[in-house]
């Protein structure tokens, strides 16, 4: 084991623990006093009734907290809650059935999705245990968060007069494609998904924006950063001629996957592009809600991008991941009928910065998860448990577990995972939602609908990177991805029906599933826009906009191809950058203009 | 003999065009500093605040204010002639973060008085930034043609910049489209330009020539 701040407290600990019988391996770095916080809150997970195991940990503890009951300092923080009640997702077998309980229950109704059988609505904490109750109720959680993979350096604009032009239309010799072959994305359609469009009127009225650019749906309820509006600009500064849509992916997971066959099947986008990223909604082992969205519309003929994330890799040492399988760290009896994870010398993660949302997957079918596993966020010393998930799953559950905090947990906290005995090793994949670093890191960031089998997700490169002005990307060192950049590669388990790709081998070490090289492609951010708090650029938004506006040039010049031949016509000419060849940071380079449109034009 | 005449009339011009085209195309690098240490050729008082907000080619930023004052810190200083450029765009590479730099036009006056030390005299724009997440910073400033910059580079910390590697990159360009060259319009307006320009000068030519040909035929 490694020194750890536990250990100390063995020493103040050793009659108690000289006094308990110990099993052939016990974890020695969690403190009695943790294990024991540990044991109650499992305790309380076994008695739960039936109604309350449809209902995610985290509501559970924030009723318990407003009935006043004993919980954990940050029982009540994870969950978004007004005076009109908890923002909740539902998932349902009919949502005309669970309408009118909401109603019963005091609650508001944000959004349904019929067909995907969701529900976002504002419930009273008090009332959710009863609508829990409703026979067309099958799981009750906080709202997924969702996060844009925007890094906006700045909090204003200055007054505004003319036209600002992205670098990155000199980066990819997008400008070239425009003189030369007189190629503008006339005749393309490309649909944005973001959090937000709020300055798109302003846009219009500066000539960054065409005056026929549309929005579909905005964010509700909320504000927005309009971070949008500056992709949108960036699709424009490199395809002019095309016409651009926007609709919010900031409505709840369902609302996003809904407007994504909108902007397809109501708007004819041929070229769709988004930024976000959603937490439990967005499952790495498996096609989520949003990444079926995804197969759906580029099934149909459309092209999809999206941001890699801004969540760190390995490569620079900023990762924000750990993935691997579950080993045993052995048994404690303090901890019955639980076992704890390994990472290796502990038995625990490290947070290394102050960090507002843990989650851990594993590699067990979404809704149909029987192995039980669970989170805990215990202090620096390993001396207490701050915080905890320990949803059930015994059969029909998805299989993840999520701690929010709204203060943060602070640096050096302790991550710690553990099973209940019976269940199987999985594969699992832990995760600071946000990007803090953790202790001990792997590769294989991106996930979700971002790292689908079917979404180009691209990674950005600094327009300058090789600090010789505003030059077209000459590929090579060079033009290395941005330290913050989210890696691949995405091993999946299972397809987007639930179906084992690898039937009885759900392990990395083991090889199972499969392999999906991401990201797919770099592309230029750091750029200038217009849009107010977007000057500069900097993000896997800004780089996944310049691929669209470069795919949206190959449409144009040929609207003949297909989504995968446009698909081709990229990777294959990109200037290969990070390790030689594809790779985890960058997947096939930077896509250039000229060389794509050639592609496409042969 | 004539047309001999009116040939040489339009080479140069013609020549001259060219260049200026060529010139143009070879690049909208006006100013390359190289990597140089940081040695200071003045001092200032305080510094220009870093609000965050990069001055672009949308309008001119109003002045930050002044942060640090009235300590001393060092300056150097690089006067740039933009020449036909009125888009300009001047990136910092400050790998220790020890610099930031500001644009003046035609001068730079540093003074040691309240309430902006002379550092918003002249002033025309700055990053807002240093060297965001490890790249370089970059601001815009538009000017008029042959405006003569001013771009001080200066410590952000009192004897902190000494010795400090940087790379001081100037461009210019015809638009806000990164143009290098005049966009097609003002191609044509040029050339329109010099094409007026051969004619008048042909038919000064032409007249010159009716002219000693008459004096000629008189004597």
């Amino acid at each position: 084991m490694t020194n750890s701040p536990a250990r100390s407290h063995l020493g103040l600990t050793g009659i108690l623990l000289a006094l308990l019988p110990l099993s052939a391996c016990v974890p020695d770095d969690i403190s009695p006093q943790a294990l024991q916080q540990m044991r109650e809150l499992l305790a309380e997970k076994e008695a739960r009734t039936p109604a309350e195991r449809r209902v995610a940990s985290s509501l559970l503890y924030a009723m318990k907290a407003l009935d006043g009951e004993p919980t954990l300092p940050d029982a009540a923080n994870g969950v978004d809650t007004t005076t009109e009640g908890a923002l909740v997702d539902l998932r349902v077998t009919s949502t005309q059935a669970v309408i009118p309980a909401i109603a019963q229950a005091g609650g508001t109704v944000l959004y349904t999705s019929p067909a995907g059988q969701r529900m976002r609505a504002r419930i009273p904490l008090a009332q959710i245990g009863a609508l829990a109750e409703a026979p067309a109720v099958l799981s009750i959680g906080p709202a997924s968060r969702v996060r844009v993979d925007g890094q906006a350096l700045t909090s204003a604009s200055q007054p505004i007069q003319g036209s600002l032009t992205s670098q990155g239309l000199v980066s990819h010799a997008a400008n070239v494609v425009q003189s030369t072959y007189g190629v503008d994305g006339s005749g393309v359609r490309v649909g944005v998904l973001s959090d937000s469009a709020e300055s798109t009127s302003f846009l219009i009225s500066t000539g960054d924006l065409p005056a026929n650019t549309t929005i579909v749906q905005d964010i509700i309820g909320l504000p927005g950063s309009s971070e949008g509006s500056a992709m949108m600009e960036i699709v424009h500064d490199l395809a002019p001629g095309a016409q651009l849509f926007f609709a919010s992916g900031f409505n709840g997971p369902a609302s996003f996957a809904d407007n994504i066959r909108t902007l397809r099947n109501a708007y004819a986008c041929d070229v769709i592009v988004d930024d976000t990223e959603y937490t439990a909604a967005d499952p790495p082992f498996q096609d989520g809600v949003i990444a079926q969205a995804v197969n759906d519309v580029t099934a149909s003929g459309a092209l999809y991008l999206s941001a890699a994330g801004n969540q760190g890799n390995l490569t620079s040492g900023t990762s924000s991941v750990w993935e691997d399988d579950f080993v045993s760290a052995g048994t404690n009896s303090l901890l019955p009928g639980y076992t704890l994870h390994s990472f290796g010398s502990q038995s625990f993660n490290r947070l290394l910065v102050t960090t507002g949302e843990v989650l851990l997957f594993w590699s067990d079918p979404l809704g149909g998860s029987s192995n039980d596993y669970d989170l805990f966020v215990l202090n620096a010393a390993g001396t207490a448990v701050l915080a905890s998930s320990t949803d059930i799953q015994s059969g029909s559950q998805d299989p993840v577990e999520e701690i929010f905090s709204g203060s943060g947990f602070p640096a050096n906290a302790r991550i710690v995972i553990a099973t209940k005995a019976g269940a199987a090793p999985r594969a699992l994949h832990l995760e600071a939602f946000f990007g803090e670093r953790l202790q001990i890191a792997t590769m294989g960031r991106t996930r979700g609908h971002v790292a689908a089998a079917n979404t180009i997700a691209v990674a950005p490169v600094f327009w300058n990177s090789a600090r010789t002005g505003t030059r077209p990307f000459v590929g090579g060192p060079a033009n290395p991805t941005e330290i913050f950049s989210s890696d691949g590669p995405r091993r999946i388990f299972f397809d987007a029906a639930g179906t084992a790709i690898t039937p009885g081998n759900f392990l990395f070490g083991t090889n199972g599933g499969a392999v999906l090289a991401k990201p797919d492609l770099a592309a230029a951010d750091g750029v200038t826009t217009r849009t107010p708090g977007f000057n500069p650029y900097f993000s896997t938004g800004a780089a996944a906009a310049h691929a669209a506006g470069i795919a949206a040039l190959i449409k144009s010049a040929n609207p003949s191809l297909t989504p995968q031949q446009i698909r081709d016509a990229m990777t294959s000419t990109a200037l290969d950058i990070r390790d030689p060849g594809i790779d985890r940071d960058s997947g096939y380079g930077i896509p250039m203009a000229p060389a794509a449109v050639d592609a496409a034009l042969r | 003999m004539e047309s001999k005449r009116v040939s040489a009339v339009w080479v140069p011009i013609l020549v001259s065009g060219l260049a200026l085209l060529a010139g143009a195309a070879r690049g909208a690098l006006i100013f390359d500093s190289g990597v140089v240490g940081f040695t200071a050729s003045g001092s200032q008082f305080g510094r220009v605040t870093r609000d965050g907000l990069p001055s672009d080619w949308s309008g001119p930023k109003a002045f930050p204010g002044v942060t640090g004052a009235p300590t001393a810190r060092g300056y150097e200083l690089f006067t740039v002639d933009v020449g036909a450029y009125p888009f300009i765009q001047i990136i910092l590479d400050d790998p220790a973060t020890a610099l930031f730099a500001a644009a003046y036009l035609g001068a730079y006056t540093p003074v040691n008085s309240p309430p902006n030390f002379g550092l918003d005299l002249n002033y025309l724009g700055d990053a807002g930034l240093s060297q965001p997440l490890g790249n370089p910073s970059f601001f815009q400033v538009a000017v008029s043609p042959d405006s003569q910059l001013l771009i001080a580079v200066n410590e952000v910390t009192p004897g902190g910049g000494a010795g400090q590697p940087f790379h001081l990159l100037v461009e210019g360009y015809f638009d806000t489209a990164y143009n290098d060259t005049p966009e097609p319009a003002t191609g044509l307006m040029v050339l329109s330009g010099l094409t007026c320009l051969a004619r008048a000068a042909r038919r000064r030519s032409v007249a010159r020539q009716r002219c000693f040909d008459a004096m000629r035929s008189a004597s």
